[in-house]
């Protein structure tokens, strides 16, 4: 988050706070505005502004004056929707003699079920606006009075003991009392009154006009919500006039106390801050912009504009941010794609290689299948024929002792088997035999292997011829 | 332009802004997956088509080898007296009379018919004959005739020499 400015506006200054939450920076000013010459004040402004670098995005102002009611009501319904109905039908009685369309108002829920609820005029809402707008300021939030200085004093300890008490802020000219009660705010006063007033008397005088009129607001109070105030903090611009907590807690006979309101905040740095309770409501505005929560009374209208400039300026900066990762998005896609693009004619060009590679390969195909074909034809004839060498082998292994050939001849014929012709091989064996046991023993032989045997003569005693016919 | 600046009113600066660049994003994201995977096709394809010549160039050498098998039709005497010169050494005997006829034409296939005479022992004849049968199955011997003369046996052998 960046830092936060409080702009404190009053007739006679601007009191300007600038924090950075969670960081050790804080910077603070006052600005003197010339009376009657926005010019000038605006060109001071800006000064300011430049010299101390303040952020121009996150500011939160006040509105003071007689025209600023800011109180809280009970009420009789706790629904957010029936209170909304409620203020609707009701608003006109809340500020009786202003017609509703001149008046600028903002609400805010508490825990408790109270409302704080803020009104201002609308034509002087706009001169403020149109004042910063002329210092180059769009403020976030205008709020009501005094009001931030519940922000300040959240933590402090009457608060959280839920005491009734109230939060003086002196200013220069007028002052205000912020009213806290069960630990919420109550009102705030605006009361005609200043330090500045200190010039023109002296401190008893001065202790004793700033009673008077802090006993009618009381009493006033006292009598209109039964408010029994005993418990004042002081701040603003009280150390312009020495010694006026003791003369004051002892005329009024109240615990009055002067905190260190940056002490009370765990995120601001006290080591940077010196206790200067001239800028404690400029803190507190800036406190609230912290937040972003609570009364603004800036516009409707104003406040839609504001969200849709936020919106495109935030869009704006979003864009940029997009059109940076869309560039590199766009610059890496590009490599890539490139890259592939290029790859792809490279094997674009392999493949044309290769197909015409593999072209060259076309005759050898149909050689093969040629090939292949007389390859088969000359195994089927393989198969068939007669493996004379293997008859030959098996005759002469399996010859019986006393028997010799003298003649061998084969012969072959064709034969219809069925539809198809086949060849049938026979051979005719002649031989000798010193018996007739052995021719025997051949033909034995011989009845183990082939078939069709035909025995065409034996002859004989004694040593003996043969003939034999056998298919193979 | 002009469009584009009625469609920026129209919907939103910071939208278009954003949107348009990343649309374009998008359109390149699209191309880049395009040319990927049609990288990825064309590799595929060479991969293919590789595998495809190495097949083709191994049955270009078994075709090399088959074309030495089926000799040409100028090389079937050279090719059929080889074998049988090579046989007949091997056995260890030689080659008597040998006739190699006409072309004759058979069952769709062409043959040279041959015949021969050698003359050895049986063991030699048997050696000879099996030599032709292992080694060249071009020659089929369809009839034999073994007959002893004067203490050595002379063997008439018909064939065929297969032409395809």
């Amino acid at each position: 988050m960046g830092s936060i400015v409080g702009l404190d506006i009053s007739d006679e200054f601007i009191k300007v706070f600038e924090f950075l939450p969670g960081e050790n920076r804080i910077s603070c000013a006052t600005i003197r505005l010339s009376v009657g010459d926005t010019a000038s004040s605006c060109k001071r402004v800006i000064e300011i502004f430049e010299k101390l670098k303040l952020c121009r995005d996150n500011i939160v102002v006040n509105l003071r004056g007689s025209y600023i009611l800011a109180r809280s009501y009970q009420p009789p319904l706790s629904n957010k929707a029936d209170f909304e109905d409620w203020f609707v039908n009701n608003i006109e009685s809340l500020i009786p003699s202003t017609p509703i369309d001149d008046v600028v108002y903002s609400y805010q829920r508490f825990k408790s079920g109270r409302v704080l609820i803020a009104f201002a005029r609308l034509q002087q809402v706009r001169r403020q606006l149109d004042f910063l707008k002329s210092c180059n300021i769009a403020p976030q939030m205008i709020d009501a009075s005094a009001l931030a200085l519940y922000n300040v004093f959240k933590e402090h300890p009457w608060t959280k003991q839920r005491s009734d008490f109230g939060i003086l802020n002196l200013g220069y000219k007028r002052s205000e009392l912020l009213l806290i009660t069960g630990g919420e705010p109550y009102g705030v006063n605006e009361i005609d009154f200043g330090v500045g007033y200190y010039k023109k008397a002296e401190l008893k005088n001065f202790v004793l006009s700033l009673q008077s009129v802090l006993l009618r607001v009381l009493s006033y109070y006292k009598r209109s919500a039964g408010l029994e105030i005993k418990k004042i903090i002081m701040t603003g611009d009280y150390k312009r006039v020495p010694g006026l907590k003791k003369n004051l807690k002892e005329i009024m006979d109240m615990d009055i106390q002067t905190p260190n309101p940056f002490r009370l905040k765990k995120n601001s740095s006290s080591a940077g801050l010196k206790h200067n309770p001239s800028y404690t409501l400029a803190y507190g505005l800036a406190l609230k912009g912290l937040d972003s929560e609570g009364i603004n009374l800036i516009p409707y209208e104003e406040q839609q504009a504001q969200k849709r400039l936020k919106y495109r300026t935030r869009m704006k900066q979003l864009a940029k941010k997009s059109l940076i990762y869309a560039g590199i998005s766009a610059f890496v896609l590009l490599a890539i794609i490139l890259f592939f693009i290029k790859n792809n004619q490279k094997f674009s060009k392999l493949i044309e290689k290769l197909e015409l590679r593999r072209s060259t390969f076309n005759t050898v195909i149909n050689e093969n299948r040629v090939i292949s074909e007389k390859l088969s034809k000359l195994q089927e004839l393989s198969r068939k024929r007669v493996f004379w060498s293997e008859f030959l082998y098996h005759l002469g292994s399996n010859l019986p002792a006393g028997l010799y050939f003298t003649e061998l001849k084969s012969d072959f014929r064709l034969v219809s088997q069925g539809k198809e012709v086949v060849r049938k091989t026979t051979v005719q064996v002649k031989g000798k035999a010193k018996d007739y046991k052995a021719v025997l023993n051949f033909i034995k032989v011989l009845e183990k292997e082939y078939h069709n045997i035909v025995i065409e003569s034996i002859k004989g005693e004694g040593e003996c011829t043969f003939t034999i016919n056998l298919e193979i | 332009m002009y469009l584009y600046d009625k469609f920026r009113d129209l919907i939103g600066h910071g939208v278009v802004n954003i949107a348009v660049p990343w649309f374009l994003i998008v359109i390149l994201l699209y191309l880049a997956v395009f040319t990927c995977s049609h990288n990825r096709s064309l590799r595929l394809r060479i991969r293919r088509l590789k595998q495809e010549i190495s097949e083709l160039e191994k049955i270009s050498s078994q075709v090399e080898v088959s074309r030495k098998v089926l000799s040409s039709p100028d090389e079937r005497l050279s090719a059929i007296l080889n074998t049988l010169n090579t046989a007949g050494k091997w056995a260890g005997i030689g080659l008597g009379e040998v006739g190699i006829g006409d072309e004759l034409e058979r069952d769709g296939y062409y043959v040279l018919p041959i015949s021969l005479v050698i003359k050895g022992n049986y063991n030699q004849i048997g050696r000879f004959i099996n030599w032709i049968e292992r080694c060249d199955n071009r020659i089929q011997f369809t009839q034999i005739r073994l007959e002893t003369k004067a203490g050595r046996i002379v063997c008439e052998l018909k064939g065929e020499f297969i032409i395809l």
